[in-house]
């Protein structure tokens, strides 16, 4: 016998009022947290792919579609640019390296990029069985492509032309697939790697061959000057355009924001209305309870003990909400978590309770605490004797 | 355990209403095992004189000692803990945590007056009182002589020096009153409890020879 397990009964006794208030902490608590879990995820998954890449050159066009196509494999391509072109910015004195990828075809709706080792080495990929493409049509395939299609090491397939799925195939050059991606959570789960020189020889009939031309290249600078001068310089005097990844993310999740902003609004109403249940069911049961508190007092305890009585009980609902919400929470993550991986290499994990949703805990025990203070205080104030000796008929 | 030792003491007590009515009680004195029983008509302060003794309102005028403790001087913390050592209280309408089952609301008394859970002894009052057999059952489930039994189980549950019993017998018929009425003096002898009923049932006059009028 204690005073959590007295709580404890009181609250389970009459479960309904109990109920109604541990909804609304349990949708308070799911709202907040999924809220910091996907904006934590995005965030997160969005600088991931951006590593190492400090601009992207492509054809002119929407810079934020650019890094979208170019980085996170989203969005279409803006256009072709001159390989010879591309090529000479790679020499510039300001550049230390770059990655030239080729897009246009692709298998099951995946994408087939054309493009060196490095860019596999920029995401530190590993083989999770096979080796490395090294001459034209032989494919290295991401995690998500293999398990889609239950590709294996040794298997044939043909591209289809364009990014849709049951385009045009190009019967006469099949793909040897060499290799298969360990999955990493970028990207590259979902793409078929390959060298560029497939993608020009697959499409080498359709056209003028007198140029060489890739979809984009991705530029690491040796310095913070190239930040400064190459951008505009790439703008001003070339046929191609250049946009900074971090610049780009940042206006995107300024597109967010103002809906981010809502939705935490909503999280912190539904929470405070919790708060308010909470209050309002407390004051109610007091009206009955003032009796059973006298005489609990009668029984020897102090004011303190009914005071603390009152608060565990707004702490022990509190308690159960936030594990409900959380569990709420994490299970649409987990149901989520498929479609999120796939469309943006983002993933988040069950278990682990994340520093934001540490701060929506503290928030709700808050919130319960200071809802349960005003009733609590009321009971010290029962004049014991004057209840008890009222209640007789 | 020493003869003749001073249960409960008053001196020169006395009440005054927010109304300003007056009462004085005449002063009393009791030796371990001497039940008392004080009556009077409804209207003249028995239960205010109950609530005196017990500590639940604070002393205006005049002394009140316990056990040779002198609870009148006690800061109220203080009151509510010797209370829940020293005191039971048996009241008209027996009324408990509603929460709780029988058991369990023996076990809260003990909690919140000795400090100390004793599940055994819990469990053999419930016996020696006829009502083992509820233990795990609500309080609203009992008849009236069942709940009477329950309180008298649960004040005696923290082995306190005296027990204050308010109109204890008197929402019971005759049978059951002398029932219950047996039950509370055998029981507080049992368990070195002495006695104070105050009532108005002068059915109980001539079971103590220790009486005080009011």
């Amino acid at each position: 016998m204690n005073l959590v397990k007295i709580s404890l009964k009181n609250i389970t006794s009459k479960p309904y009022p109990a109920i109604l208030t541990l909804i609304m902490l349990t949708m308070g608590v799911a709202l907040a947290s999924l809220l910091v879990l996907v904006g934590g995820a995005l965030d997160e998954g969005f600088k991931k792919n951006i590593r190492g890449i400090d601009m992207v050159v492509g054809a002119k066009g929407s810079p934020l579609q650019l890094i979208l196509s170019a980085v996170y494999q989203i969005d279409n391509p803006t256009g072709n640019i001159p390989l010879s072109e591309a090529e000479q910015l790679a020499n510039n004195r300001l550049v230390e390296s770059t990655i030239q990828l080729s897009y246009g075809d692709s298998y099951k709706g995946r994408r087939i990029i054309g493009t060196s080792h490095d860019y596999l080495n920029l995401y530190d990929a590993e083989l999770e069985s096979g080796q490395l493409y090294e001459a034209p049509f032989e494919a290295v395939v991401g995690a998500l492509v293999a398990e889609e299609n239950d590709l294996k090491v040794g298997d044939q397939f043909y591209s289809a032309h364009g990014a849709d799925e049951g385009a045009e195939t190009h019967e006469d050059h099949p793909f040897l697939v060499k290799g298969i991606l360990k999955s990493s959570g970028s990207v590259l789960d979902k793409l078929i790697l390959t060298k560029p020189e497939s993608i020009w020889e697959v499409h080498s009939h359709e056209g003028d061959t007198a140029e060489k031309e890739i979809t984009a290249m991705l530029v690491k600078f040796k310095n913070k000057m190239g930040m400064i001068s190459l951008p505009r310089m790439v703008n001003n005097q070339t046929s191609m355009q250049a946009a900074l990844p971090s610049i780009e993310v940042n206006r995107l999740f300024e597109l967010f924001a103002i809906g981010i902003s809502t939705l935490r609004i909503v999280a912190l109403s539904v929470l405070l209305l919790g708060a308010v249940s909470i209050f309002v069911s407390m004051v109610n049961s007091l009206k009955d309870r003032v009796f059973e508190l006298a005489l609990i007092r009668s029984m020897g305890a102090t004011r303190s003990q009914v005071f603390l009585m009152i608060l565990i009980e707004a702490l022990l609902l509190s308690l159960v909400g936030i594990v409900m919400g959380l569990v709420v929470s994490h299970s649409a993550i987990l149901a989520l978590n498929d479609y999120a991986s796939n469309q943006f290499g983002v993933s988040i994990s069950f278990l682990k309770v994340s520093s934001g949703e540490w701060i929506i805990i503290g928030i709700t025990l808050l919130l319960s605490l200071l809802a349960a203070l005003l009733p609590a205080y009321r009971t010290v104030k029962i004049d014991v004797s004057k209840v008890l000796s009222s209640h007789v008929k | 355990m020493e003869e003749k030792r001073i249960v409960l003491r008053t001196s020169e007590l006395s009440h005054t209403y927010s109304s300003e009515e007056k009462i004085s009680f005449p002063d009393m004195i009791t030796e371990k095992g001497k039940h008392l029983l004080i009556s009077g008509r409804s209207g003249v302060g028995k239960t205010t004189l109950l609530h005196l003794l017990g500590g639940l309102t604070s002393v205006q005028s005049g002394r009140i000692w316990i056990e040779e403790q002198e609870m009148s001087s006690m800061s109220k913390s203080k009151r509510d803990a010797f209370r829940g050592k020293h005191i039971g209280f048996v009241f008209q309408q027996a009324s408990f945590i509603q929460s709780l089952n029988v058991l369990d609301n023996v076990l809260a008394s003990q909690y919140f007056g000795a400090k100390k859970v004793n599940r055994d002894f819990a469990l053999s009052l419930l016996a020696e009182l006829g009502i083992a057999g509820y233990a795990k059952k609500k309080t609203n489930e009992l008849s009236g002589g069942e709940r009477q039994r329950l309180a008298i189980a649960r004040a005696l549950s923290t082995s306190p020096d005296v027990v204050l019993a308010d109109e204890p017998t008197s929402s019971l018929d005759d049978a059951n009153a002398m029932k219950v009425l047996d039950l509370l003096v055998s029981e507080a002898e049992q368990n070195g409890a002495t006695l104070v009923i105050v009532t108005h049932d002068n059915r109980l006059k001539s079971k103590f020879e220790n009486q005080v009028e009011l």
